[in-house]
């Protein structure tokens, strides 16, 4: 548990990155801590549940129309927070409904959730607003949305390794290996899911909340954009679903990897990226945190 | 771990543009622009191509005056994936990291004002040539300018041009984003500003596939004339559905992607009369012949007849600003401000950021050409009306 | 119970009384298994009752019936095979032996059964390293950790050694003495069964054949008739 205390420099110097480098490498940064959040976000449920959601392009989207709405009537953070709320919320309601199938079948309704948010998003703009699209006046500096998106992270992070610590993640774990077996043993299924699936979308939401701010212009399309949740899932994919690190990791490698490719080999780097997931699921299948050595299993409580 | 991961990109990446600034004297133009994602079509026809063709065009003569020295063009481009914070983080680069000379918009409304007040912060003057709304040009930002045709005045001219048709009576769809949204508000004032009848007006959402239904309960309604604010996609799809269900009113006009080429290819023979939006063609200048030849020779395909030449023409713009004042941005923002330039789509001048010289327009398929037809000012050819019937 | 056309079980009616053993026979098919499916939950009854002290469980869900104190092992052992013998056993203290807030006492029970059923010293293991004869001993500790009052096994001794059928003969046997909590066994190894089950149900196609104490049941002909006579 004091773990974290040798994790502080790294935080710090995290933490002072705006100071010490350009705008650039604050964004790139950015880029990483965001997946960081969403991967970390994803693999807390759908890691030990099995449950392979494509639902966190909708949770962001959510989230970041909660700060479309609110900035300028409400302080930032607490946006963050609706973002966080909003999208819980929207997952606990939907999960009723979608936690009870599982497979291909959860994977397609959660991802047809985000095309739902978006034509409510849309019908709900055209009908208060008379138009869709926001602009945003005054957003946060980027600065003040890079440290949000660190902390959220951090948070997704430590709440992450909460949830697997506790009863909720051992059920969660227990849902993923036999469902049935997990309920002749008391646990109520879709309330464990529920809770786990909502959690998870919390984050997905603040960070969609939070990185909102940097696009002046939010419209359902730039918001609800599918790229975002296939990303999450391929660095969970690359990165190993059965460790926070393997998310972790997977986000940093896959966001600094497909920038440097995209910059040096612009119009080749969609063959050489698709080539290197291909080659890292077939020779890493557990993912790059199978390259790690694991510290011995640690007994519960 | 992380840190390590850091610097190793750190240093990649700056490996990356210091080789790039090995070309040395060269002017560095940076941008990202759709190559992938749903973005990349309309960005590959109507800019993409018309930033390499400049480029090529300009060295080919020795480079861009700059100071009394001539110097290359170099073109930094970047795919954005059609990712708006892909957007944001390459001009961060470009601007910051890079410190490249200039910068090009990338494609579309949305990623324009993603990218809008970046380089307005930073002081990048910005020419957006496929940005198209009410909501960016209220922003006022300095930098940034549109040489597009605005909502307004698409749909001003597309009303006085009915008004002049004796069209009593329309039918609108539209698409339910700010594109749509924007243009169909300004068509509704000015439709009831002249007191031409609104017979129906139905949306749909983008990336729509079948919209018979909706042309069939207008067909019933039998109006003057069928206005569709739609997009590429969509607008061979009523085109196409239109005419299988025989609904062939005087006036047919679809929005954008009707100046494509691709819409003479997918419409064979049935394109005879449909109107869209469009502002040139060849026979607009000899300039304009000029840039639809070498458009040709380059890529083997036709310039599509709208925002093509508002993207070669932005260039123009800079490139003369740049040979007037040279390389400091406020100059150059100034000189676009306030100068009036010679360009393939005839003299430009800017006012509120917007184009000034440029009205709004009406084009309309004859004979395999897409003719300007709307305002007479500008028109190619004499408008026909009604539409013959579909093939 | 009914799966379609097929009738699993028909009329059968039996009660279970606080620290019985009973044992449960019947040719493959007989519908054994889907006896204890209705008895936890696992598939609801088409029609009948099953009834909890005075509670209609009938539309429960099986951890409605696991809270309640009715455990169970499957035929073919179900254990989370990538957690830890200690974990496999946690689980059902935390989730229904009311241990849920108290992870210090889901640990402690979680040992206690291992060390009951003779799997001490192996808590940090994998359960899918197990070989299936002590599959069977985890789950009957994850059964344990649950605290119920009823257990139900599913041919628990198939597959075991002459020698390992015994022992687990007298494990089951301590379990309900020391425990005092009522067994249903089901089993083919019938010379075990009989000698420690002091009631025997036999199903055939379904149906309840005979119902009562072990030395009655193993003299009645309709049950040599249908089961002893067969596998004699
Ligand atoms: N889920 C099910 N769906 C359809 N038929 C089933 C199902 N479960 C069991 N059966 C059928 O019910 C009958 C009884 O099965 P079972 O209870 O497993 O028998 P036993 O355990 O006595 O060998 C068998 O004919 C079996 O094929
Ligand atoms: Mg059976």
């Amino acid at each position: 548990m004091k773990d974290w205390i040798k994790w502080l420099p790294l935080i710090a110097a995290l933490a002072a990155v705006p100071w010490l480098t350009n705008a650039y490498m604050v964004s790139l940064l950015l880029t990483c801590l965001m997946y960081v959040a969403l991967a970390v976000s994803w693999v807390m449920f759908s890691g030990p549940s099995r449950y392979l959601s494509l639902a966190t392009t909708a949770f962001f989207g959510i989230g970041a129309y909660c700060t479309a709405w609110g900035l300028g009537h409400l302080p930032w953070p607490l946006l963050l927070l609706g973002g966080a709320l909003a999208a819980a919320g929207t997952a606990a309601l939907v999960g009723l409904f979608v936690l009870k199938l599982r497979g291909s079948y959860f994977a397609v309704l959660t991802f047809g959730l985000s095309e739902l948010a978006l034509h409510v998003i849309n019908q709900t703009e055209r009908s208060i607003s008379g138009t869709v699209g926001r602009v945003l006046l005054n957003p946060p500096e980027q600065d003040a949305i890079y440290l949000a998106v660190l902390a959220l992270a951090l948070a997704a992070i430590a709440c992450c390794a909460w949830l697997w610590r506790g009863p909720l993640g051992h059920a969660l774990r227990g849902i993923g290996a036999d469902e049935d077996r997990a309920a002749t043993l008391g646990v109520n299924p879709l309330r464990v899911k529920l809770a786990g699936f909502a959690l998870a979308a919390a984050f997905a939401g603040a960070v969609g909340a939070a990185m909102a701010g940097r696009w002046t212009y939010i419209d359902p399309h730039t918001v609800f954009n599918p790229l975002i949740g296939f990303q999450t899932v391929l660095i969970v994919m690359v990165g190993g679903a059965s460790r926070i690190q393997g998310a972790v990791i997977g986000a940093v490698i896959f966001s600094l990897l497909s920038e440097f490719l995209r910059m040096r080999f612009p119009y080749f780097y969609l063959v050489l990226l698709g080539l290197l997931l291909i080659l890292s699921v077939l020779y890493l299948p557990n993912g790059l945190i199978a390259l790690l050595p694991r510290k011995k299993a640690a007994a519960h409580g | 771990m992380l840190r390590n991961s850091i610097c190793i990109a750190a240093s990649l990446l700056g490996l990356a543009a210091s080789t790039a600034a090995l070309a040395d004297e060269a002017v560095r133009i940076g941008y990202a622009i759709a190559r992938t994602g749903p973005f990349a079509g309309g960005a590959q026809v109507s800019q993409e191509p018309n930033y390499l063709l400049w480029a090529e065009q300009v060295n080919a003569k020795g480079g861009l005056m700059v100071a009394g020295k001539q110097r290359k063009v170099e073109l930094i481009g970047y795919d954005d994936r059609s990712d708006t914070e892909t957007v944001v983080r390459t001009y961060e680069k470009l601007m910051n990291q890079d410190k490249v000379d200039l910068v090009l918009p990338p494609w579309g409304t949305g990623q324009t004002f993603a990218v809008a007040t970046l380089a307005n912060k930073l002081g990048y003057p910005m020419i957006a040539p496929t940005a198209s709304s009410k909501k960016l040009t209220d922003m006022k930002l300095p930098f940034v300018f549109t040489i597009l045709q605005q909502p307004d005045q698409m749909m001003n001219a597309l009303a006085d041009m009915l008004v002049a048709q004796g069209v009593k009576t329309v039918a609108v769809v539209h698409v339910d984003d700010l594109f749509g949204l924007e243009n169909v508000d300004a068509l509704s004032k000015a439709l009831a500003s002249h007191n031409i009848g609104l017979l129906d007006k139905k949306s749909y959402p983008l990336g729509v596939k079948d919209l018979s239904p909706v042309l069939k309960a207008m067909k019933e309604k039998n109006p003057d004339a069928f206005l569709g604010i739609t997009y590429p996609p969509d607008t061979i799809l009523v085109s196409k559905q239109a005419r299988e269900i025989g609904f062939n009113p005087k006036i047919f006009y679809a929005a954008v992607g009707t100046a494509f080429p691709l819409y003479k290819a997918q419409l064979t023979g049935n394109t005879e009369g449909v109107m869209g939006m469009g502002s040139w063609n060849a026979k607009t200048g000899a300039a304009a012949k000029d840039y639809f030849a070498a458009h040709i020779a380059k890529f083997q395909k036709e310039p599509d007849r709208w925002a093509s030449a508002h993207a070669y023409a932005s260039l123009q713009i800079l490139q003369q600003a740049v040979e007037k004042v040279g390389l400091d941005r406020a100059r150059i923002r100034d000189a676009i401000a306030g100068g009036e330039f010679q360009t393939i789509l005839g003299p430009i001048k800017f006012k509120d950021g917007m184009n000034a010289s440029i009205p709004g327009t009406v084009s309309q398929w004859q004979k395999g050409e897409f003719e300007v037809v709307w305002p007479k000012t500008r028109a190619t050819a004499t408008l026909v009306s009604p539409k013959p019937a579909w093939n | 119970m009914r799966f379609g056309g097929l009738a699993a079980l028909t009329d059968v009616n039996f009660g279970i009384g606080p620290g019985e053993l009973i044992g449960v026979i019947g040719p493959n098919g007989a519908g054994k298994t889907t006896l204890l499916n209705a008895m936890t939950g696992v598939v609801a009854p088409t029609g009948g009752k099953v009834t909890v002290g005075d509670e209609d469980f009938s539309r429960q869900p099986a951890y409605v019936f696991a809270r309640r104190g009715i455990a169970r092992t499957f035929q073919t052992p179900r254990v989370f095979p990538e957690m830890s013998l200690h974990d496999n056993a946690a689980f059902g203290a935390l989730f229904a032996g009311g241990d849920l807030l108290h992870g210090g006492h889901a640990h402690r029970a979680a040992r206690e059964a291992l060390d009951y059923v003779g799997l001490a010293g192996e808590e940090r293991q994998l359960a899918g390293a197990l070989p299936p004869a002590r599959r069977r001993l985890l789950e009957i500790a994850m059964a344990l950790t649950t605290r119920p009052c009823l257990l139900l096994l599913d041919e628990v001794a198939a597959g075991l050694s002459p020698l390992e059928v015994e022992q687990m003969g007298e494990l089951i046997n301590r379990i309900r003495t020391e425990k005092n909590i009522s067994i249903v066994w089901i089993e083919h190894a019938v010379a075990t069964l009989m000698r420690h089950a002091e009631r025997m149900l036999v199903l055939h196609h379904g149906e309840l054949i005979a119902d009562g104490a072990t030395a009655a049941v193993r003299a009645d002909p309709r049950v040599i008739e249908a089961y002893l006579g067969e596998t004699a």
